[in-house]
Parts: C-alpha cells; sequence; structure tokens
C-alpha cells in the first residue's frame, strides 16, 4: 500500500465547524494517513498537542485543515518549528472559506473540505525543495543619477545612516574633479563622470558599468536612486511669442541678465492643469519682478495649482504685492505685435467678454520637460507595463518594479522641493534596507540546470530583472531581487523554472485532486478561481469574515501572481469537468508584477481556443480583475451564498447590503 | 518598536476605504495602503498596541517616556480566532468584527451597548467562547513606555461639514462627504448611491468644502480631494448605467502622476462646472444647488439626488504639549519627535506611504546618533 501523502491536523475551531463539516470523513480522506483532531489549534494549547502529536507521528508532510485566519498561518509556522519541519512541508487549508461557515448543507460542505485537504496533499508530494541559503556580502554604496533638492536630500540621508554615496555626474559636466563648492550642495564619497550603460546583478550587489570621457568604469554599488538625468534638449518653443518660465526663473537665479525685465509688463499665461511645481515657480518669478524689478505683473490662469504645502498662502502673498490674477474664459488668449514692438493680449474673460492687455513680454507657464530619462530607464529596465506605460511606478512613489532600484524627484514627475526632500529622504531609507537584508537569503525560485535550454525566455519576460546567465550554462534566479511572481516560470517552455512557493506542476496536481472525483456537471459544477495573492485571495478572505460563503463549489487556488498562471492550468479544470475557470488578480497598473493581468488575458484567449477546438465552452474561461479591498466586486464574480437560509438559488446572488455594514449584521438572520 | 493605535485597527483613514478603480485602475492607492497594513509585522519586531491613546510625551531624544491610556476592548487579542460564536451569542449586538480586514483580527465588545454597562450580570459570550477569549472585568488602564525616538503618524481629521452650515450636511437627506462616500463604497460597493437615495440618478460633488477658505480658517489646498473627486465619480458612471455626475470645482488640482489623463478622458456623464454652490436646499426636484457658472458667469439652480461634500483635510487631534502650525497640523516638533504621513499636512496615501519611509529614515538616523 502506497504510504500516505501527508499527515493531516483537522481543526474544529472550538465546535464551531462541527456543525457543518463531518470530522470523520474528512480524516479519512484519501491521500493522508493518520490524522488529528483538535479543537485549538491556533492557541498555545492546541499548538502544543499538535506537535507532539506530530512527533509521536513522525510526520514529514502535513496538511492543516482550518479556518483562514491569520492566527491558523502563524500556529502551523509555530508548530512546524517546533518539531524541526521545514516550513515548505506543510501547508494550511482553510476549509472555513475565510471564517464563514454558513453551509447548511453539511455533506457539500464536507465533500469539498475533503477535496481541498486531498488536493493540498496532493500537492505536498510535489513541493519543491527550498535551496540552501546563500551566504552574501553587500555593497554600502549606493549610486545617485541627478543633482537637484531629491538628489541631495537623498546623498545627506544615505551618509547620516552610513552608506557611502556614489554620484554620477552627467558627461561634460566637468567630471570628478569638478571643484565647485559642496558640487551642487551634494556630498559625496566618489563623483564618477559619465553615462550608465548597464545595471546588472542582484539588489544590494548591482554591478554598474559607466561609460564616460576617460573610457569605462565598473562599479560595485548596492543600489541605485534615479533623482534626474541628462537634461532634455530644449525644444524650439511652439509660441515664438513667449518665453519659457524656466529661462527666466534661471535667469533671476543667477541674477546675471539684464535682458530681464525691469518696470516692464510682464503677462504669465497658465493654460493647462498646472502642477504645483509649475505654480510654484509662477508665483516666486512674478513676485521677484513686482518687488525688485517693478514690474507689472498679470497672471492669465484657468486652474490655480495651489496644492501642495504653503502655494496658497504664496498666491494670496503674491495678490497682496501687486500680481493681478485674471482667470482666462473657454477660449484660448491670443497674442500679436503692436506697432510699438510691444505685445497685445486678446483675453477673453467670464462675464466680462474680450478685453486686451499690452505687455513688454509674454512668459508661458508650461510643465518643464522631463530629463531625459527614456534610455535610463531601458538600460535600468524600469517603467514598462501594460499599455499604460510606467503606470505601477506612479501608483508607488520611490519603488520601481526592480529591487534596489529608485526613481524620485524630477525623473518622476515636477516636483516641488519640499516634495523632492521627502521622496529624496524616502529614497535613501529604502536603498539602505535593499543594502542590508538578512546575512543569508534562499532564492524563491530555482532553475533546473538539467532543463535549462539557454533560451533567454525568462530573461525576457521577468518584470523584475531578476534573472541571470550562469554561472553554469544555466539562467539563476538572482536572490534579493525575484519576487516570487512566478512569471518566468509560466514561459518557460522546458519547465525548468520552480517557484518554490507555487511551482506548475504542484498547481496541476493540486487541480487535478480538486477535480477529482468529477464534479457534478450543470448548476452544482466546480469553479476554479486563480486567486491573486495580493487582491483576489485577501478580498476572498474579507468576503468569508463577513459570513459570505463562497460557496462549495468555488475552489479557490492561491496564486503569487496572475503571471504565473499557464496556459494549461485555465483548460485542465475544463477537460476534468469544472464548470467555469476564473483567473482573478489585480488591475494594470496595480499589479506589483506589472505583467500579471496582461498575462492572464493572453492565457485565457489561447486556453479559449482550444477549448473550443476541444467542444467546451470558451467563455467558461474568465479573467477578472478586483482590488483587495473590493469584496463586492468579487461576490458579483463568485456564486456567494447570500444567507444560511437563503433557497438554494444559483448563479450570482448579490449581497445584501444590510449584511455587510461593518460586520456588525453578521447573524442577524 | 512599539505601534500604538488609538482605533481597534491599524490602517488609518485608508483602511475604510473602497476601490476607486472603473474599468481601469486610477491609481488612487488604497490597495497600496492595505497592502502595506498586510506586510506589517512580519518577524515579529514590531509590537501592536491597539486600543490605546498617547496622553502624553516627556523627556529628551534617548529617553522619552510616553504615557497611554489603554481601553480594554473586552477580548483578548491573544486568544481570540474571530470564530464569531460570541456574536451569535450577544443579546445586546455589542460584539463586532471591526473590520474584514483588520490587523489584529480580532472581535470587540462595545463597553456602552453591552448589558453589563447597565448593570445586568450577561456573560453569555464568555461561556459561549470556547478559547476562553473574553475578558469581562475590563475598563481602561493608565501605562507608561521608554522610547528613544518617537514617530508621529496620527494622520488627519476630516473637516467637520456642519461647519459650512449652507450645504445642509445633517440636515438634509442625501447630503453626505466623501469620507462618508468612500466608507459607503468600501461597506457596500457602489449599491451605497441606491441604498442612500433610492433611483438616484444626478450626483453633485461640492469641491473645496473646508479648503482654500479663508473664512473659516482653513487657507490650505488639502490637494487630495480632487483627484479623489475624480476618481469617485469615474467609479460610480462606470457601475451605475444612467448616472450623471457633476463636479463644482474652483480649480482642478494636478498633484498626482497619472490624474491629468482623469482630467482629460472623463467619462461623457461627468461634467465639470466651475464655480462652488452657494448653498444646499431641499426643492421640488430633489437636493437644489444655487451656483455661478465662472465660465459663462450665470447664476443657475440644479437639482441632484445626492450632493457629496469633498470635505479637506485638518490637523490631527492634538496631543497635549505638541506644537503645530495653527491649524492643528504637527510643526516645530521637539528633537527626537519625528512625524510620518498626513499629521505634518495634507498628504495622498501613495505619499504618505513614502513619507513613512522617509520618517524611519529619520529615526533611525536619531537613534544611530545617540550610539
Amino acid at each position: 500500500m502506497k504510504p500516505p501523502a501527508a499527515t493531516l491536523i483537522a481543526c474544529t475551531c472550538g465546535d464551531a465547524l462541527r456543525g457543518c463539516l463531518d470530522f470523520e470523513r474528512v480524516t479519512g480522506a484519501g491521500g493522508t494517513g493518520p490524522a488529528l483532531v483538535v479543537r485549538d489549534f491556533c492557541l498555545p494549547e492546541g499548538r502544543a498537542k499538535a506537535a507532539a502529536w506530530l512527533r509521536e507521528a513522525a510526520a514529514r508532510r502535513v496538511v492543516v485543515a482550518a479556518c483562514g485566519a491569520p492566527m491558523a498561518a502563524a500556529a502551523l509556522a509555530d508548530v512546524a518549528t517546533r518539531v524541526g519541519l521545514d516550513v515548505s512541508r506543510t501547508v494550511l487549508v482553510d476549509v472555513r472559506e475565510g471564517c464563514a461557515w454558513v453551509h447548511t448543507r453539511g455533506a457539500q460542505a464536507t465533500d469539498k473540505a475533503i477535496r481541498q485537504v486531498r488536493a493540498a496533499a496532493a500537492g505536498l508530494a510535489e513541493a519543491v525543495a527550498a535551496p540552501a541559503p546563500i551566504e552574501r556580502t553587500l555593497s554600502d554604496a549606493a549610486l545617485i543619477i541627478g543633482r537637484g533638492p531629491a538628489a541631495a536630500a537623498a546623498a545627506a540621508r544615505l551618509q547620516a545612516l552610513g552608506s557611502k554615496v556614489i554620484v554620477l555626474d552627467p558627461p561634460g559636466s566637468g567630471g570628478p574633479d569638478s571643484s565647485e563648492p559642496g558640487h551642487g550642495g551634494l556630498n559625496a564619497h566618489a563623483r564618477v563622470c559619465g553615462t550608465l550603460v548597464s545595471l546588472d546583478g542582484d539588489a544590494g550587489n548591482f554591478q554598474a558599468r559607466i561609460e564616460g570621457p576617460d573610457g569605462t568604469a565598473d562599479l560595485t554599488v548596492g543600489a541605485v536612486i534615479v533623482a534626474g538625468g541628462p537634461a532634455r534638449k530644449a525644444a524650439q518653443p511652439e509660441d515664438l511669442t513667449a518665453v519659457p518660465l524656466s529661462d527666466l526663473e534661471q535667469g533671476l537665479a543667477d541674477g546675471t541678465d539684464d535682458a530681464l525685465p525691469s518696470e516692464q509688463g510682464v503677462v504669465f499665461i497658465m493654460d493647462d492643469v498646472p502642477w504645483p511645481a509649475v505654480t510654484a515657480s509662477t508665483l516666486g518669478v512674478a513676485l521677484r519682478l513686482v518687488r525688485d524689478r517693478q514690474c507689472h505683473c498679470l497672471v492669465l490662469f484657468r486652474d490655480l495649482g495651489v496644492a501642495g504645502a504653503g502655494l496658497e498662502e504664496r498666491y494670496r502673498e503674491a495678490r497682496a504685492a501687486g500680481v493681478a490674477f485674471v482667470r482666462l474664459g473657454p477660449s484660448a488668449p491670443e497674442t500679436a505685435r503692436t506697432a510699438d514692438g510691444r505685445w497685445s493680449v486678446r483675453v477673453e474673460i467670464a462675464g466680462v467678454g474680450l478685453m486686451t492687455e499690452t505687455a513688454d513680454l509674454i512668459v508661458r507657464c508650461t510643465t518643464p520637460g522631463p530629463p531625459d530619462v527614456v534610455g535610463l530607464r531601458q538600460v535600468l529596465g524600469v517603467g514598462s507595463g501594460a499599455g499604460t506605460i510606467g503606470q505601477r511606478m506612479f501608483l508607488e512613489p520611490v519603488f520601481t518594479e526592480r529591487a534596489g532600484v529608485f526613481w524620485i524627484g524630477a525623473a518622476r514627475a515636477p516636483v516641488t522641493e519640499d516634495q523632492a526632500v521627502r521622496q529624496g529622504e524616502a529614497a535613501a531609507m529604502a536603498a539602505v534596507l535593499a543594502m542590508t537584508p538578512a546575512a543569508s537569503a534562499r532564492a524563491p525560485a530555482v532553475v533546473d540546470t538539467e532543463r535549462c535550454a539557454l533560451c533567454l525566455t525568462c530573461l525576457r519576460v521577468c518584470p523584475h530583472h531578476a534573472v541571470t546567465i550562469g554561472p553554469g550554462p544555466a539562467m539563476q534566479v538572482l536572490v534579493s531581487t525575484c519576487l516570487a511572481c512566478g512569471v518566468c516560470a509560466a514561459a518557460c517552455p522546458a519547465g525548468a523554472i520552480q517557484v518554490v512557493d507555487a511551482p506548475g506542476r504542484r498547481l496541476l496536481v493540486e487541480v487535478d485532486a480538486l477535480l477529482d472525483p468529477p464534479p457534478p456537471a450543470g448548476d452544482g459544477g466546480l469553479v476554479i478561481v486563480y486567486a491573486c495573492a495580493n487582491s483576489a485571495m485577501p478580498a476572498a478572505q474579507a468576503l468569508g469574515r463577513l459570513r459570505r460563503s463562497y460557496d462549495e463549489r468555488v475552489m479557490l487556488v492561491p496564486v503569487p501572481c496572475l503571471g504565473r498562471v499557464e496556459t494549461i492550468h485555465a483548460l485542465r479544470p475544463l477537460v476534468a469537468g469544472a464548470a467555469r475557470v476564473l483567473i482573478c488578480g489585480c488591475f494594470d497598473g496595480s499589479c506589483e508584477h506589472v505583467v500579471g493581468p496582461q498575462r492572464a488575458r493572453g492565457v485565457a484567449a489561447r486556453a479559449s481556443a482550444v477549448a473550443e477546438a476541444l467542444g467546451l465552452d470558451p467563455a467558461s474561461i474568465e479573467v477578472a480583475a478586483v482590488a483587495p479591498v473590493d469584496w463586492h466586486r468579487l461576490a458579483a464574480l463568485l456564486p456567494v451564498a447570500g444567507a444560511v437560509e437563503s433557497p438554494g438559488g444559483q448563479g450570482v446572488r448579490p449581497l445584501a447590503a444590510d449584511h455587510v455594514a461593518q460586520g456588525a449584521a453578521y447573524g442577524a438572520e | 518598536m512599539l505601534l500604538v493605535e488609538q482605533r481597534p485597527v491599524v490602517g488609518g483613514w485608508a483602511s475604510g476605504y473602497g476601490c476607486k478603480a472603473g474599468t481601469d485602475c486610477t491609481l488612487c492607492a488604497v490597495c497600496l495602503a492595505a497592502a502595506s497594513a498586510r506586510r506589517l509585522n512580519p518577524d515579529g519586531h514590531i509590537v501592536l498596541q491597539v486600543d490605546s491613546s498617547v496622553t502624553d510625551i516627556k523627556g529628551e531624544p534617548g529617553a522619552f517616556t510616553v504615557r497611554l491610556l489603554r481601553r480594554h476592548r473586552g477580548v483578548d487579542l491573544d486568544r481570540c480566532t474571530a470564530c464569531g460564536l460570541c456574536v451569535e451569542a450577544c443579546p445586546a449586538g455589542a460584539i463586532r468584527q471591526p473590520h474584514p480586514q483588520a490587523i489584529p483580527l480580532a472581535f470587540a465588545i462595545d463597553a456602552q451597548q453591552c448589558l453589563r454597562a447597565s448593570g445586568d450580570p450577561c456573560t453569555w459570550c464568555r461561556d459561549v467562547c470556547p478559547f476562553d477569549a473574553i475578558r469581562l472585568d475590563s475598563g481602561e488602564c493608565e501605562e507608561s513606555v521608554q522610547a528613544g525616538v518617537v514617530v508621529l503618524a496620527t494622520g488627519f481629521s476630516p473637516f467637520p461639514p456642519s461647519r459650512r452650515g449652507q450645504f445642509g450636511y445633517g440636515r438634509l437627506h442625501g447630503v453626505v462627504t466623501s469620507m462618508d462616500l468612500e466608507q459607503g463604497l468600501w461597506e457596500r460597493g457602489s449599491r451605497y448611491l441606491n441604498h442612500l437615495v433610492p433611483g438616484c440618478r444626478r450626483v453633485a460633488f461640492v469641491h473645496c468644502v473646508g479648503s482654500r477658505d479663508v473664512a473659516i480658517g482653513r487657507g490650505w489646498c488639502s490637494q487630495v480631494c480632487c483627484p479623489t473627486a475624480l476618481r469617485l465619480a469615474a467609479r460610480l458612471v462606470r457601475e451605475i448605467p444612467g448616472l450623471e455626475v457633476s463636479l463644482f470645482h474652483m480649480d482642478l488640482q494636478r498633484c498626482a502622476p497619472g490624474i491629468a489623463g482623469l482630467f482629460r478622458d472623463l467619462p461623457p456623464d461627468v461634467h465639470l462646472v466651475r464655480g462652488i454652490p452657494a448653498d444646499v436646499q431641499s426643492g421640488p426636484g430633489g437636493l437644489v444647488l444655487t451656483y455661478e457658472d465662472l465660465t459663462t458667469a450665470v447664476r443657475e439652480r440644479r437639482a441632484f439626488d445626492v450632493v457629496v461634500l469633498a470635505v479637506g483635510m485638518d490637523g490631527p487631534a492634538a496631543i497635549s504639549g505638541l506644537p503645530d502650525n495653527g491649524h492643528g497640523f504637527l510643526k516645530d516638533l521637539p528633537p527626537g519627535v519625528v512625524t510620518a504621513g498626513a499629521c505634518a499636512g495634507p498628504l495622498s496615501i501613495a505619499d504618505a506611504v513614502a513619507d513613512g519611509l522617509r520618517a524611519a529614515g529619520a529615526a533611525l538616523t536619531l537613534l544611530e546618533a545617540r550610539q
């Protein structure tokens, strides 16, 4: 007889689960050997009982059937440590649907629990051993690109925290010997002049190659902070009648330009919804011109952007100092040269009509172009995204999709000085964290060197730049850059990459076991839900904690990212008799791994095409997006039991609104 | 590292906000806040102390004494498995799950609603709890802790809309704040609007309620209300067919990357109206707004079913003895005390998350300087 795949511990959660699950049947489920039933697995008493029993049973693989509360996961980790069992040899099965045990149909609930327990046991047999921890030495130097206030703030904070700072000066800026006082406000241990041409290696231990006027330099750095970039070449101004705001600001800052207006009329045109940084510059320049140069300033605006610290006060200050502000009407202002060489500006003002103002100088308050960071993005491989370029990078300030690479200040968007300093200091802290992880770390994914054909697919698809070639003739996953999303494993044609937490074969074996024996067809058919650990899983758990059972037909299969799901995962359940496959995770733009939803749509399209060819319903493979806080949207996607006594109607039953009010209504029925 | 929170759960206001994605993500960062909370306490180095208020901070860098007032919630956090049996047993409905994604995940007994508050000897919850997690003889206790550095992340207070009485908040049915709408979306999804006013088809957002208004002592722009109103409008029109949303604004604020895209590609059912209404009155067709359209300089009256007041941010509830900028936001704090997030000035969720990192760096710098 085959030895049992795993040992089972089932928790009755006091007596709460006894009423809806038949524990005799659950513990007798095939695939598991002897079983222990405890009533309080997550409490100290239950943990002690479980540990003692596991020791006695000399368990090598353990399945715990309990609830979805975080306490249960903590208890399992604790028990595993006590009996010296690797956590990867244990698995927690949530047989309570995120704490919603509202089935009255006890037999079906038990059937579901049995399927879940057997799938977990089968999956455990396919668990991939975590690779041995690697001892690492990390660099304590951060490379800063840019020299604005964000860069200066980052450098200062890095040094205060005991890290080294290397500043990359753009080529042609004078180079390392530049003796300008304070290097433009940046204090650095070393300065390098040139262009970053490549960045290889792992977060905490990057190899940066810099091409400079004196040849190529290779540096080892722990983190890279991009706070600016080479200045974009000044484009020919569209409107030749107007001066760009930045020119005037620079001239005022230098204090050298005699061509600056004095005792003249200056009209500022702010025709767009301005960034706070643009308003700040406009207000600053107008105030200076009024106060120091006795100019007459008129600011024509549509939206006065005063978001941010103190801008509203600045605006009132400017108004008090004599700067005039006039809101533009719907049409754009027209400018024309007058006979005496000045300018006339025709504007439409709401409620007043057309007004003509004469000016000596017209200033266009347009958003300054961002530094030319497109090349830098490509070198660093960040800011990619499905359709909307770099969206994910814009969701989370400071971080990029590549661990150890941070993106701040003017490189992100026009920022005020206050914002720049905040981001700089935050990036410094993030960089220090990237440079001081645990002394040893395990790779979250392993490459089978026998199978790897060096086709470089993983290199191409990895959203985090966490795959590299070598040391031998095989790919390798970088320990601290890899976030274990599994996109490479899903894409690898040789199946050579296994994410330790979600190996592809294990996923498949689990799904097979969930569907064995074949489920009834029709309305009772099973729904396999591949649920993203960042979004759909938390939403499902919340649904459960609000006592909204997601039904015995719904089988949640957690995946680290939708990018982990392969075509076979979408197809196999349908072939095995499931009614629907739902691939449910983040939105484009909120996916931590950038490409997850996009890849899932591709997988669903391919799987649907095959399903059609096989005579199955192609529409039964779906992809959907939910936020972790939006269980309502998830509830609309799943067959959710409305209430314990609800008639056995099928399909989507909307949540009874009164039941969700802050969890208060639980038990009202 | 001790994390003190006065509410029963960590996460602040953002933990009660709803996702604002219509078809696409609008970068509201609510999920970012949720992820930060989920990732809290991964290795046990952080001690969470909820239900506790800071009453006093004394001392100097390296040796602060922080006095805390701890309210017992009637449930032992180490033993409550959130099984929910006590909720079923409670005859007064006084036991609640604070939040389905609460951290820590444990129930709480509302001491006011509990029958024992009126002298009843009820112990039903304790009798039914299989895990001996109910502590009925609880109250408040004072304690004090020592700390080298204090990080204040006390957040903001929403502007009390009753201070702008002309909008009828609390007086007219159908007038809610943007915070109420967020909370409603979180609790009920987009069905909230229909729950509030059945058959709701016309929604007005009034911007700058309690922001940019020197007359009520709030001269600052709260900078999160414009993007929030736009995102909320985008989600509502996407999920409720036939809904028309008008945004009554003064100036649109472009203060988040990606938000300009929302201005440009407004859904056809969302209308921007320049001009803040003078008042809201109950009329024959619903809630009637009187306003001057600044673009056409025409005074108009229009009826709506629901009026959402986009309330600004006020400073946090004061902790005694700490200086503020005169408007409640913390400023010029003594050495060794660091702020994080919106308690020092209005910030978006995403910026507040980043500001937490900044504060961590500042605190660490201070600690290292002492060693």
